[in-house]
């Protein structure tokens, strides 16, 4: 089996691997050790394995380890720690959007890639966003909630003090 | 997901030399949302997979004497971000919006969404509508088809082996023209149609001097519903010809039954789109439903 030498970063680091051309992003990513990217569906439905790629929200899925090389992968990993919650963390947490937890890395990055984009979103933008992402256990309403807070207190942070 | 050779080449040229060389047994691989999943089970296993992705000269959109041109690696998330197709072409800018959801858009690209074709293909239909052509070049010859002349079967065109789809155009629709799409999923993201139309009428007057009509997933590939438009053409439509181009546009599809709906239902609601879309486009009275609209 011929291996292909790539090379790329995630979270800011950079890695090197072989990987047969055969092999996803998704599962390179998880043999790297990047097991927060999950594996759900496998053809690009479910939106739990969602990286950023250069910046961009792609199901990880359907990219192949070695189209990865050169670029710049973010996980969910380099949104925040136990001990420095990124607001959306903090704000899934506060609002109860998490039950099981297997579509929150790529609800997560979904919700990051929008406010990247565009830092406040109407309430429909924001269900746009995350369209492409599954949740079987909460029904949506308390993520969506999440990152309308987010949003809000984003508001309220950039307004100048009078 | 069975092995395969992987080649990335950096212009069209060597793409053209890499699957000259490559025999039959080669795919290209654009935005991957389809191929990858194809890949992984098992519906394709070739020798050799040529990754176009990174031909930078084939990502552009442009205006260029009342012609519109999208090279083919545009994605899906590309035509929405474009003030020219969403002005110019709003058909097809509707369509890039019910398109999949956003880490797709995101990768999928416009000539992967045609060579892939499926009768279900999102990019397609509005394409159909706009008269597109499409340009195929190999390394001796190019050669432009029609897209109502593209699709030969169920995911099955007229590109044949060492020939790479680069362009699609189509003619800047007039000031008089008006547009209608619908598709019709499931649900709002991530659905492959149940059927979808989309139209174009050019206006004269009160008059339709010109219609294209497009249905997607009521044939084994994207269709056009040419007995219908020749109905409207040179007549000022009104709900009994909007009632009757439905029911010739439904006799054209040859729907099957699968995962997703009926053949039945779906040779139905051809004929409920096509007639609602006429009606709501045309704004004629005696049309009480309505079709929700984009962002609804």
């Amino acid at each position: 089996m011929r291996r292909i030498p790539v090379q790329f970063t995630v979270n800011g680091r950079e890695v090197r691997g072989e990987f047969p051309a055969h092999r996803t992003l998704l599962h390179a990513l998880r043999e790297l050790g990047f097991t927060e990217v999950k594996n759900g569906c496998e053809k690009g439905d479910c939106g739990a394995c969602t990286v950023l790629l250069d910046g961009q929200a792609v199901n990880s899925c359907l990219v192949l380890a070695v189209q990865a090389q050169g670029r710049e992968v973010t996980t969910v990993r380099a949104l925040g720690t136990v001990n420095h919650l990124h607001p959306l963390q903090k704000n899934f947490i506060e609002q109860g959007a998490i039950q099981c937890g297997f579509c929150t890395p790529g609800m997560l990055l979904s919700a990051k890639a929008l406010l990247d984009k565009n830092p406040s979103p109407t309430r429909e933008e924001i269900q746009a966003a995350i369209s492409g992402n599954l949740c079987r256990c909460t029904g949506y309403v308390r993520i969506i909630d999440a990152i309308e807070a987010t949003v809000a207190e984003n508001k309220k942070a950039r307004k100048p003090r009078s | 997901m069975r092995e395969f050779d992987f080649l990335a080449p950096k212009t069209l040229n060597a793409a053209l030399r890499a699957i000259e060389a490559g025999g039959r047994n080669y795919k290209l691989l654009a935005g991957g949302t389809n191929l990858i999943a194809d890949l992984r089970d098992g519906n394709v296993t070739p020798r050799l997979v040529v990754d176009v992705g990174g031909i930078s000269t084939l990502k552009y959109i442009k205006e260029e004497k009342g012609t519109i041109k999208i090279g083919s690696l545009v994605t899906i998330a590309d035509l929405l971000n474009s003030s020219v197709i969403k002005k110019r072409a709003p058909v097809l800018w509707e369509a890039a919006y019910n398109f999949a959801g956003p880490m797709v858009r995101n990768r999928a690209t416009v000539g992967g969404n045609l060579a892939d074709a499926s009768p279900a293909a999102d990019s397609a239909i509005p394409l159909l509508a706009l008269k597109a052509q499409v340009k195929l070049q190999s390394l001796k010859e190019q050669r432009t088809v029609g897209l109502d002349k593209f699709f030969t079967g169920y995911r099955k065109t007229v590109i044949k082996p060492g020939e790479v789809l680069t362009e699609v155009t189509f003619p800047v629709p007039g000031h008089d023209t008006k547009h209608g799409y619908y598709k019709l999923g499931r649900r709002n993201a991530m659905a492959i149609s149940v059927a979808s139309v989309a139209m174009m009428l050019g206006m004269n007057g009160q008059a339709c001097a010109d219609a294209c009509i497009a249905l997607g997933a009521v044939a084994p590939i994207p269709l056009r519903a040419k007995k219908a438009e020749a109905l409207l053409v040179g007549k000022a439509v009104d709900e009994g010809l909007a009632r009757k181009c439905g029911e010739v546009a439904a006799a054209s599809a040859k729907p099957i039954d699968d995962i997703r709906a009926s053949a039945e239902y779906r040779r139905l609601m051809c004929e409920v789109l096509v007639r609602r879309i006429l009606s709501q486009t045309l704004a004629l009275e005696g049309e009480v439903s309505n079709l929700p609209r984009e962002g609804d």
